[in-house]
């Protein structure tokens, strides 16, 4: 069900709320997913990216995006979000897409331990085009919102470690969220459709 | 300022001291105008619609997080914020308007229950002083933002909400829980009661539970699926008809019930029946 609630939850969660909250009154309900209609670039958070440039979200407009969030020191499944990352990136390059099209951002959920200088490392690690790569940490409640406009859950669970959604967002130049798919390892090809019918 | 000691520990203090009928000498008068004075010191910044709630540890309900997590001690609003303050918020703040607000940040249900954009309906007189519903968490954070306040985070929120009217926790008490399950299965009145009309638990805090539903700042940390480290299925028991197995003590099923539909919101819903309140760290001086 993608970034969605399961129909099971979202007949339960809309029968045990629609008890609780709406008898009598009024029926409603709830929507699923995260706003599509709304510009993510209304947020007016600043980040660093990994060369240490101020970034203004609400400054990314203009070409299409592909964003996901996660953390430098995680073990588990950000490597394979940017493994998925690096796939859309090769596949837009083999279709002659290029970064004055579409960009590519990981964003961090970790801003204590994520400076610019890790992305930095991360860059290198994975060999990124820094043309089409902007990696962007900021603060706790920059985080925090941008999280929250992308339907994303986390939360910390150690010193070191998040647990966290793995979606792979794609916005459309004016912001708005055009596809996800929070499935890692899952099939690209309509995260890349998405974005070529940008286009 | 220093702050020296809370101020619910000195109020205890005193109502210890004037209930005991013994042992009331010139020395008792003297520590409580002691304690007094100390409240008065505390009492300065802590503003007259909020409480002080003192640090302490609490044990959320789900196995994975089962371990006692610390709360800081912090501000907590009294009440909820009613439609007439925020209504003086949207008037203040004309992208907060039903009209103009962004999608993003509010859907198409935001003050749905108000007649316009400055307008509370015919019922306006009677809602005034009613917890706002229909108020996406985007739309909370900032209208307290103004206000100089934040939302209190989940574990702040479930701190206080184990409080009844005389215990700090009162969340073992089954007769407690069939309290709040028993609202949670009541249909809301068309018109909500005044937020003044509710009994304030032992540290001043009204409405929490029987009125309405609220936002916390960290609504979104429980996964639903996909979660990065393959261990969901702490989580799954809370969704798949598992029912309250997953969590640490059965009996609170009401809290269970808390946490699930907080899981299904997104930061721009706008629903009936959900509203908000504000909190505030507390800032600690230098030490001297």
């Amino acid at each position: 069900m993608k970034n969605r609630m399961s129909p099971t939850l979202f007949s339960t969660l809309v029968c045990l709320f629609g008890i609780v909250a709406v008898c009598g009154t009024e029926s409603f309900t709830l929507p699923s997913g995260p706003s599509s209609e709304g510009s993510l670039y209304e947020l007016e958070s600043v980040w660093k990216s990994q060369d240490g440039n101020a970034v203004r979200l609400d400054a990314l407009g203009g070409k299409t995006r592909v964003f996901a969030m996660g953390y430098t020191s995680c073990q588990y499944a950000c490597p394979r979000i940017i493994a998925d990352l690096q796939r859309i990136e090769k596949a837009l390059d083999e279709k002659g897409i290029g970064a004055d099209k579409v960009e590519i951002s990981f964003i961090s959920i970790d801003p204590v331990v994520d400076t610019p200088e890790r992305l930095k490392a991360l860059e290198t690690e994975y060999g990124m085009d820094a043309r089409r790569w902007l990696l962007l940490t900021g603060d706790e409640d920059g985080v925090l919102e941008l999280a929250v406009a992308l339907g994303m859950k986390y939360r910390k669970t150690t010193a070191m470690d998040f647990a966290h959604s793995n979606i792979i967002t794609v916005l459309a130049p004016d912001g708005r969220i055009v596809y996800q798919t929070p499935e890692i390892g899952s099939d690209l090809s309509e995260a890349l459709q998405a974005i070529e019918s940008g286009f | 300022m220093t702050r020296t000691y809370p101020r619910t520990a000195l109020l205890q203090a005193i109502s210890r001291a004037t209930a005991s009928k013994k042992g009331f000498g010139i020395g008792s008068k003297v520590c409580v105008v002691v304690v007094n004075l100390c409240i008065q010191l505390t009492v300065a910044d802590v503003p007259e619609e909020m409480v002080e709630i003192p640090a302490g540890a609490y044990t959320p309900m789900y196995i994975e997080r089962a371990e006692e997590r610390p709360v800081s001690g912090f501000l907590l609003d009294r009440r909820p914020v009613t439609n007439g303050q925020f209504l003086e918020f949207v008037r203040a703040n004309p992208k907060w308007r039903r009209s103009a607000v962004k999608r993003l940040f509010a859907d198409e249900a935001y003050l749905a229950h108000w007649g316009g954009d400055l307008d509370l309906g015919p019922n306006g007189d009677r809602i005034a002083d009613s917890p706002v519903t229909h108020v996406s968490w985007f739309a909370a954070r900032a209208y307290l933002k103004t206000v100089g306040k934040r939302l209190p985070s989940e574990d702040e929120w479930e701190y206080v909400a184990r409080a009844d009217e005389t215990r700090a926790d009162a969340s073992k008490d089954p007769r407690f829980t069939a309290r709040l399950l028993d609202w949670y299965g009541r249909p809301s009145p068309a018109i909500l009661p005044s937020v003044a009309d509710e009994a304030p638990n032992v540290y001043g805090v009204s409405g929490l539970h029987g009125v309405v539903w609220e936002w916390v700042r960290d609504f979104n940390n429980a996964m639903v699926t996909g979660e990065s480290r393959g261990d969901s299925s702490l989580e799954r028991g809370l969704y798949c008809a598992g029912g309250a197995l997953g969590t640490t003590d059965p009996r609170n099923y009401a809290a269970f019930m808390r946490y699930a539909f907080r899981s299904s919101l997104q930061g721009a819903y706008a629903v009936p029946n959900l509203g908000f309140r504000g909190a505030r760290s507390i800032e600690r001086g230098p030490v001297p």
